[in-house]
Formats: C-alpha cells, structure tokens, sequence
C-alpha cells in the first residue's frame, strides 16, 4: 500500500477498533433488549401459565392510556421530582459554597459528608425505616417530645410519598453539591476579582457572576437527577413497597409491579417504553437548553 | 475590634453548619448500628434507647451463620468481575475517543453517553426473559454482564476526560520507539491515569454492590447478592431489627471505607462524568 493510503487505513480503522468492542457489547446489552422489549409490547403474554405471547397490536398502549393507576404513578413520581429536586439543588448548591470556604477540618467535612450518596440504597431504606418507625423510632420520639403531632410516616397516605422524598434528599444531596463543588472549582478567577475592584457586593458577585456561569453545570445535574429519580426503586421497595395500597408507587415501581408481580410481561414492556419516550422528551428538552446556552 | 468579632461571628456560624452536616449524615448510620448491638427486648422499646447498655453481638452471630454467606462473595465477585469488564472496554474506548478524532466520533461520544438515559426497568423485562432461555437465572454471570453494561458510558466518560488531560508527547514518542496503540495505552496512559482508573473502578464497584433491581430479578438462592438479601430478611421473618441492622451494616461498610480511600478524587472524578460535555 502507497503511504498516503495506509494513514488513511490507519486513522479510519485503528480507532474503530478500539470503539468496537465497547459498542458491540453496549448494543448487546442496550438495543437488542429493547427491541425484543419492543416487540413484547405488542403482544400479550401472561408468564408462567405456559400459554405463549399472543399478538394484540397497539391495545397495551390503548390500555396504558387509559390506566388510572399508570396516571397516579406519574403524579407520584412527579411529586418526588418536583419536591426533592428543588430541595435538593437549593442545599446541595448552599453546601457547594459552603465548602469552598477555609477552615480548619474542611476536608473532613467534605468527606463525611460525600458518605450518604455511596451506600446501598437498600441499607439506607432500612436505616431510615428504623427512624421512621412508629413509636419505636427516634424521629417520633423527638417530635412527641416537642410537642408535635406524631406523624405516620410510612403508613399514611398523605405523609408517605414525603418519607421517601426526605430519604431521597439525604442521599442524593451529596451528589448535588459535590456537581456543584466541581463547577464552582472550574470558575474563572478574573470575573470575581474584576468584581470585588469595582466593589460589588458578595451578593451582586453571586448573583451576577456565579449564577450564569453554573447555568451548564444546573442543567447538567437536573438532567442527572431527574433519571435518577424515574429510576428510583430500591428506597420504595424496602420503606413503603409502593403503599399504602398504591400511594407510593412511581412509574418504574408500577413497571415493576405489572411485569414481575402479575407478570404481564407484555403490558409492563408497553408501559417501560412509554416511560422511555418520556425520558427522550425531557432529556432532548433539556439538551436543547444547555446548548441554547452554548 | 470590630473586626475581631466578625472572624469569631463567622466561625462560630462555620462550625455550627459543620456539626448540623455532620449530625444530618452520621446519625442514621449510628442509629442502625446501634440496633445492630441491641438486643431483640430493646429495639422494641418505647421510646427508644439512644445508647444500649448491654451491647451484644447475637445479632451478628445469627446474620454471620445464616445470612452473611454467600451473599457477601457473590456482591464482591459481581463488583469485582463488572467492573474489570467495564474498565477493559472502558479504557479502549475512552482511548479511541481522546486520541482519534474520525467523521462521527461526537454522535458515538453522544451515543455512548445516552445509554445512562436507559430506565432499568425497560431493559430488565426483555433481559430476564433472555436469561431465563439460557438458564442463567439465578447465575452470577447474568448479574455481572448487565452491571458491566450499566457501568460501561460512566467508564468511558470518567476515563476519557482524565485522558484527555495527559499530553500527547508521551505517547508520540513512545510511538516512534515502536510501541503500538494499545501498548501505549497499557504501559503509559494507564500508569499515569491511575488515580483516574481507580477512582472509575470504585465507582463501578460500588455502584456494582448497591445495585438491587437487576440482583432482585436475576438471583434467587445461589447467587443472591447483600441488597437483596437484606431485602428477603424482612420478609421470611417479620422485622428482626437487630439482624437487619447487623447486616444492613455490614453491607455498608465496604462502600464506607472504599468511599473514604478515594476522597481526594471524588469531586474531580465526578466532574469528568457530569462536566466536561
């Protein structure tokens, strides 16, 4: 081969054959499940009595639409979004700030406080049903000791969703601000001390500078967390098991539900690519902001 | 003067917030180690005990003989297995797309990445199926290959920003001593990424050992890992608190320590996966 032929064998294929067997896999694992997934949807097939699928077009997707418990599901899970999403991005952008500050033990700090986001999500649902637990829990105890009305914190239909949003604050926290640590330590130094010379206030530097620089980073964890928060399950099966009766259950957990507790496998898959496109529309939404921004 | 007062204002405040984090994180995980040593007469109280008098370890000893084996293994076999997977493949990719640059290679970075966007739960029906067809329920190896394919875009991610902070000289001349593209990844870049490689493979490994929806489906008896073991204690038996909390702590502990041992390049390893887009 002429040499300039050969450089061209060389960058097309070289890396391709690094990527290969990365993307073989992932297609392996990602692509060929969900067209199988796909092609369950259109069918109907109750595992475990030995019948097979049988082919009924669009009806699961006919029958998701109409499902009131599908609906329910959304609420709830838009609930959760809403609620421990801002909570979440307010405290963990304060913490953020927090620990850029100097003082003595901050490294400390920072390491203890990164320990909630890297434990099993399971063990987290126990601990905080441990806390929870009524009468015998230490957060009753204290609200009764000052006074306050006892909550039922998992067996209530109002009060449960809020158990798992709080669990969900106190793990997932940490992940916010630490995102926010990392953009606030890639902020440019020059625009702030520009700032402090022409004598702005903490605030006007904060609300001026800062803000808009972390706009790429805002959107970046809303977009993390808001996945993340469809996906939630495991805090649901060990707090609540989606109750009382079905006050607790987001869309994956019905998912779950329909396709590994009655075992519908055709209609769970119907309602886990429902689910999928709503992803891809909230996810292109949100891409489309951040490279608005761009 | 005045100054003096508003440094002793400011870390007065400082230390407050300090000791609310520290008390917000650390109390949760004291209370379930405490009912890990209490006894079955006192995790029932009403109020609860804040500090157990007798401390015993029969909860440990029942968890240690029934519960802990083979859970324990079959998590860190599934850990260590995924994330050797994801970080071989991880790393050649990675590679690929620090180094190459070819028509397409945003759209497969963008491809790579989207796959995060996957909800378990749409994978998992079809993937059940499939393992049920080749037998491979309740065998690890089902378990590590889907874990590998969820750690893998994190991998390639993490890796390849800390790639990219590398010059390339190094490699070049390596490259004219004759050494071949992935020789230069295995001798060079890796070496010298290998906070980075670490800090990727801890991550895997503990997102590996958290992991309970695809454990749940995919295991029954043999091998079952510590999240759904956890989860199956509460059932069989009604909640024996102090089992749950002795277990539940020790399936906590290894993440804890990993956790600790990487703290220097936490938020720098985050960054790569969330920032550099």
């Amino acid at each position: 081969m002429d040499y300039p032929r050969r450089i061209f064998f060389a960058r097309r294929i070289v890396p391709l054959c690094f990527l290969l067997p990365c993307i073989i896999y992932l297609i392996a694992m990602t692509i060929y499940p969900l067209i199988y997934s796909l092609y369950l949807s259109f069918h109907t097939w109750q595992l475990g009595l030995g019948a097979r699928e049988i082919f009924v077009g669009i009806n699961n997707y006919k029958r998701a639409f109409y499902d009131a418990r599908l609906l329910e599901s959304l609420l709830h899970t838009l609930h959760i979004l809403v609620v421990s999403l801002g909570v979440e991005l307010l405290l963990g952008l304060a913490i953020a700030m927090f620990l850029m500050e100097e003082f003595r033990g901050r490294k400390i700090t920072r390491a203890i406080t990164t320990i909630p986001m890297m434990l099993v999500p399971i063990g987290v649902g126990y601990m905080w049903r441990l806390l929870f637990h009524e009468f015998a829990g230490p957060i009753d105890h204290i609200l009764v000791s000052l006074g306050l009305p006892r909550v039922q914190w998992l067996s209530s239909v109002k009060m449960a969703i809020w158990s798992i949003i709080i669990v969900d604050i106190w793990q997932w926290t940490p992940f916010v601000a630490m995102l926010f640590l990392a953009g606030l330590q890639s902020l440019p130094k020059e625009p702030f001390e520009a700032a402090t010379i022409d004598g702005a206030s903490r605030f006007q530097s904060f609300s001026q500078i800062t803000l808009p620089l972390m706009k790429p980073v805002l959107l970046v964890v809303i977009s993390i967390r808001i996945i993340d928060i469809f996906k939630v399950f495991d805090t649901i099966y060990v707090l609540t098991g989606g109750g009382p009766g079905s006050a607790t259950e987001t869309c994956s957990y019905y998912a779950y539900v329909i396709g590994f507790k009655t075992f519908q496998v055709g209609y769970a898959a119907s309602i886990s690519y429902l689910l999928l496109i709503l992803i891809i529309i909230l996810s292109t939404v949100l891409i489309s902001l951040l490279t608005k921004e761009r | 003067m005045a100054k003096k007062n508003v440094g002793i204002v400011r870390k007065v405040v400082l230390y407050f917030i300090v000791i609310v984090l520290i008390i917000w994180v650390t109390f949760p995980l004291y209370w379930i180690t405490l009912t890990s040593f209490k006894s079955e007469a006192e995790w029932k109280k009403v109020p609860p005990v804040y500090i157990t008098t007798h401390p015993n370890l029969k909860s440990y000893e029942i968890v240690y003989r029934n519960y802990l084996f083979p859970a324990f293994y079959n998590g860190i076999i599934v850990a260590v297995g995924s994330t050797i997977i994801s970080i071989v493949l991880g790393s050649l990719a990675a590679y690929a797309l620090a180094r190459y640059d070819f028509k397409g290679k945003d759209n497969v970075a963008f491809w790579i990445l989207s796959t995060r966007m996957l909800l378990p739960v749409a994978v998992i029906i079809p993937f059940f199926m499939f393992m049920r067809q080749l037998r491979l329920i309740d065998n690890l190896l089902s378990l590590v290959l889907i874990h590998a394919a969820f750690n893998l875009p994190f991998s390639v991610w993490i890796l390849r920003g800390y790639f990219l902070e590398i010059p390339k000289e190094m490699e070049e001349s390596a490259m004219v001593d004759g050494c071949s593209g992935v020789g230069v990844l295995a001798r060079i870049l890796m070496p010298i990424c290998a906070p980075g490689v670490l800090v990727t493979a801890i991550f895997c490994f503990i997102f590996s050992w958290n992991e309970f929806l695809f454990a749940l489906i995919l295991t029954q008896r043999a091998a079952i890992t510590m999240p759904v073991q956890l989860s199956k204690l509460h059932q069989t038996r009604g909640p024996l608190w102090g089992q749950i909390g002795a277990l539940g702590v020790l399936a906590i502990v290894p993440a804890l320590i990993l956790t600790l041992l990487i703290q220097r390049y936490l938020v720098r390893g985050l960054s790569f996966g969330a920032l550099k887009e």
